[in-house]
């Protein structure tokens, strides 16, 4: 039990009341229909009304159970590879449609399944793991899940009319550019997938925000668990890596569709540029998939063996220099490019050093199993088997960080073996230990033992058989992505029994559906508490989570904290009803977890839903090129996203809240308290990521075709062209400013003033990039002719998008200031107007200097 | 207030791995340049360009590392006057930086016997 001393140390109130004496903050009995009212506030919509459902116990089921359904398409496409792989010189299927499947397996895998999957998983955890009645933006959850999946199914429907991408899962030009790869293919990847790089930046958004901000009290980061832990990496790695896919994909698309040349070498493009964006995201991918995985696993592992996970200190180590080290991998699956010796060296040795923290959880595991009595359940099974093909997956790849072998083993059915030594063992097994470890969260049935083992044991030895047989073929010199082989080569056996395994692992999957079916009964009563766990995911919860928020003192607090269950359920402890009449949470300090305010949350919410149906038909009618109704699709997004958007903010429309314990919260805050500041903090780290992104492609085409570059100013616009740009810019951010303290004036109600400035400002902000496409054009630059020309005009689009981008959210800041729902006390839409409004500028005199004065520099 | 406070800690939390990532970055933009310009045939004191830079640039990120380091280390006090956390991300500051000299240092290695565009 807490004590009121330990409560008084977590609290760190804005306002002190009179402290209960009974030792918890709130007293029993509650009064007469409280929970009564907090299950009608947080009850689910009826009917066909719940698609328009936002909490996470909904959307959070929902969108792992459409990442397991493009798991099983994509496997399902694995075994028609195996199928046509498993005698020589086969004629079941073609080579165009073994491309077709091969680019499809492993897009659906690492887009659609794994990614979106651990996504998942942390949206449906993380509310329980922490007692936050929800993450912080539920429908941006919803948001996120719905793109994703309309959007993948009717991605993964271009197999069924041949239009398929066929350029391999990392589409490398020039293959994939329009000289070789003319159809709209290569499209359905570079735009097919642009809704998914939404989706998940969205969900990494809500994820960062959720673990820092909404977290029980006395969650203290020392007390996080270490799957929050992971998934605040993996949400960080989520902003830094795919702003490089979207820039690579913005780049070949243009490419294809405008012919600017970023990767015609004739053109002084170069293709490695393509290969360093992809892989600068595709190497942090790996780990972005693997760091969930594991975090799941530190959870997992202590309750299997009832101890407390073996230096828990460390894993956060791990879990953070794993983050980290994984950005300086991305060159060796480029050892074979013909890069500097010493250059492969440096990232050689980064491979070897990010070994170590991996190194440190697998130690750290085995010693928590060690010194516990372990549980021999279906979840300790999977966990041992993540353990095993892990580590040989690890082995391998120390093998393949050494650049002279893989220069022998690049692009051989070596590599193959390795990646999906790695990737199932390091995200699909764990996956599958969480399922029936967490499954009695939300089904009112667990998993059957018995099915989760003969899952287990078909899986495990599925992979065994499957993929170190691929080791031998590969050391033989089977090449990756054929579509057969001949006979005399002798990889014929080899490839059958790959081909056996593989019929193994569909089985172990199959049986693992029957027993969903037979058995998985969720959004009811939950089966309780099977395993014994310590963390607080195994409070009774209901559709609002657990009835009170409890205050944590330990990192197991159902081991530490004596009759914590029950207290919570009686709703002793903090927020025990619904005081705003409307759904809500505690959002508490970053480090500390002190509660800050209460944050009241949405209900039900269908823009959300057609916001994101809208984005899917938007990106697949630029696919299809048929334009009009693209944009019009386009357009409804962003109306639907307005209207989604225009009942936030509400401002301090209801008094401050007693949540229990003496702490009265406000109901509404501005600044950098407001997990809305948080949010779009995190959005321009995304943007500048991007733009960093940017310019490495400016310098990178610099490099390796400096002859491009004018050497004099008569190659460059005068310094009138960008110095007018670069005032206007300053014009345009000293109005956003001016408009600021203005509305610090405005106590309610609309002010013409603020009308007026923010006017100024949005009719500032297209001009430097008119005038710096104008500039460009008085010398006769134009973008298809050269990459000089085409990565100066791309920056210039670039700039040209956040006009565009801060016209409309201007415009919409005016449009609450017009209605009287802008003031100096209800301000969070005008401060996150302001945020980005002042970022973009800061990148138009970054452009503006770069593309400039560079040049001038280097003349 | 803790938000400000927030960022001034996870830099400092970070310190050692933001340098291992400065020193990554400039090691391999400057060796990437010094081949497509050709200043790696460029020697002072009988020492190629390309290790002298990449070795300074070492010696320079492995003493930012220590330094990191050192402050955590010296950071003492009671714990309850530092909140509850305090203990735990010093020691996360030194563990954080001690994995990063190692994989500054072992970064760096290779330029003493690896040629530069070899």
């Amino acid at each position: 039990m807490t004590t009121n001393a330990e409560h008084s140390a977590i609290a760190n109130p804005p306002e002190k009341t009179s402290v209960r004496t009974d030792g918890f903050p709130n007293a029993v009995p509650r009064p007469e229909g409280e929970l009564e009212e907090l299950e009608r506030i947080w009850a689910p919509p009826r009917g066909f009304h719940l698609i328009s459902a936002v909490n996470n116990s909904y959307v959070g089921v929902w969108y792992v159970g459409a990442a397991m359904l493009f798991f099983v398409l994509a496997g399902i496409l694995a075994l028609m590879m195996r199928t046509q792989l498993a005698v020589p010189e086969s004629g079941l299927i073609g080579h165009a449609l073994y491309n077709q499947l091969f680019t499809m397996h492993g897009t659906l895998m690492m887009f659609l399944f794994a990614v979106p999957a651990v996504e998942a998983m942390g949206v449906y955890l993380l509310p329980n793991l922490q007692a936050a009645r929800d993450l912080p933006f539920p429908r941006l959850s919803a948001y996120a899940f719905w793109a994703y999946f309309v959007g993948g199914l009717a991605f993964f429907c271009s197999l069924f009319f041949g239009l398929a991408p066929d350029g391999g899962w990392f589409m490398y030009p020039p293959l994939t550019s329009y000289t070789f790869s003319p159809g709209i293919n290569a499209d359905f990847w570079l735009l097919g997938i642009g809704f998914i790089e939404i989706s998940a930046i969205a969900g990494a958004i809500e994820i960062i925000v959720g673990v820092l901000k909404t977290r029980a009290p006395g969650q203290s980061l020392d007390k996080l668990p270490v799957y929050s832990w992971a998934m605040l990496i993996f949400a960080l790695m989520i902003v830094l890596a795919f702003p490089a896919i979207i820039i690579a994909t913005v780049l070949l698309e243009l490419e294809r569709a405008f012919h600017w040349p970023f990767f015609v070498a004739e053109k002084g493009g170069d293709p490695l540029l393509w290969q360093h964006l992809f892989w600068f995201f595709g190497h942090p991918e790996v780990y972005i998939i693997f760091l969930p995985a594991a975090g799941m696993v530190s959870m997992i592992v202590p309750a299997m063996a009832q101890a407390p996970l073996v230096a828990y200190r460390l894993v956060v180590l791990a879990i953070i220099g794993t983050g980290f080290l994984s950005f300086g991998l991305w060159v060796h699956h480029m050892f074979t490019t013909g890069l500097p010796a010493l250059s492969i060296s440096f990232f050689s040795a980064a491979s070897m050093a990010v070994s170590i923290p991996s190194g440190i959880q697998v130690f750290a595991w085995i010693s928590t199993f060690a010194l516990g009595t372990l549980q021999w359940k279906t979840p300790s099974y999977f966990s041992l088997g993540f353990l095993f093909i892990f580590t040989m997956g690890g082995l391998t790849g120390v093998m393949v960080a050494m650049a002279p072998f893989d220069w022998q083993a690049h692009d051989t059915y070596f590599v193959v073996a390795h990646l999906h030594y790695v990737l199932i063992g390091g995200m699909v097994f764990p996956l599958f230990a969480a399922f029936y470890y967490w499954a009695p969260t939300i089904s009112s049935k667990p998993l059957s033992e018995r099915l989760g083992k003969a899952a287990f044991w078909l899986m495990f030895i599925g992979v065994n058989v499957t993929f170190f047989t691929m080791h031998l073929t590969g050391l033989m010199g089977m090449p990756r992505r054929t579509y057969t082989y001949i006979a005399a080569m002798g990889w014929g056996p080899l490839n059958m029994i790959s081909t056996v395994g593989a019929f193994m692992i569909a089985a172990g999957v199959l049986t693992f559906l029957i027993d969903l079916a037979r058995n998985f009964r969720p959004f009811g009563a939950s089966a309780g508490n099977p395993w014994n766990a310590g963390t607080l995911e195994w409070l009774p919860t209901g559709n609002y989570q657990t009835r009170s928020i409890p205050i944590v003192t330990s990192r197991e607090p159902l081991w530490d904290q004596p009759n914590l269950a029950a207290d919570v359920q009686d709703g002793r402890y903090y927020l025990p009803g619904a005081p705003t009449r409307s759904r809500e949470t505690i959002v508490t300090s970053p480090i500390e977890a002190r509660p800050q305010y209460v944050l009241r949350m949405p209900g039900p919410s269908w823009p959300p839903v057609l916001a994101a149906l809208f984005t899917a038909a938007f990106f697949f009618g630029l696919t299809l090129k048929i334009y009009v109704p693209a944009f019009a699709c386009g357009a409804l997004a962003v109306a639907c996203v307005i209207w989604w958007v225009w009942d936030t903010d509400p401002g301090p429309d209801v008094p401050a809240v007693d949540i229990g314990g003496g702490l009265v919260l406000p109901a509404y805050v501005t600044g950098p308290m407001s997990h809305s500041w948080w949010a779009m903090i995190v959005l321009i780290m995304v943007a500048a990521t991007a733009f960093a992104c940017l310019l490495f492609s400016y310098f990178f085409l610099w490099t390796v075709n400096p002859q491009l570059w004018p050497r004099e100013s008569s190659g460059l616009p005068h310094l009138v062209w960008p110095a007018a740009s670069a005032v206007l810019y300053l014009l345009s951010g000293a109005a956003i400013f001016a408009t600021g303290r203005l509305l610090a004036r405005v106590p309610r109600g609309s002010s013409a003033l603020v009308i007026l400035a923010l006017l100024t400002a949005i009719l500032l902000i297209p001009l430097p990039v008119a005038i710096e496409v104008l500039g460009q054009r008085s010398i006769g630059l134009w973008p298809s002719v050269t990459s000089y020309g085409a990565v100066v005009y791309t920056v210039a689009a670039w700039q040209g998008f956040f006009a565009a981008v801060l016209v409309l959210m201007g415009l919409y800041t005016a449009a609450r200031s017009l209605t009287g729902r802008l003031s100096a006390e209800r301000r969070v839409t005008f401060d996150n107007t302001q945020l980005l409004w002042c970022y973009a500028v800061a990148q138009g005199l970054i452009s503006l200097a770069i593309v400039h004065l560079f040049p001038r520099l280097l003349g | 207030m803790e938000n400000t406070g927030f960022i001034r800690k996870t830099v400092f939390v970070l310190g050692g791995l933001l340098i291992w990532a400065a020193h990554f970055g400039f090691v391999y933009v400057f060796n990437a340049l010094a081949c497509a310009r050709g200043f790696h045939r460029l020697h002072l004191f009988g020492i190629g360009a390309v290790p002298l830079t990449v070795g300074l640039a070492t010696a320079i990120a492995l003493a930012g590392v220590i330094g990191v380091l050192v402050i955590a280390l010296r950071i003492t006090g009671p714990n309850d006057a530092r909140g509850p956390s305090a203990d735990f991300l010093r020691n996360l500051t030194a563990a954080v930086a001690l994995l990063s000299l190692l994989a500054i240092g072992w970064g760096g290695l290779p330029a003493l016997v690896v040629p530069p565009c070899g």
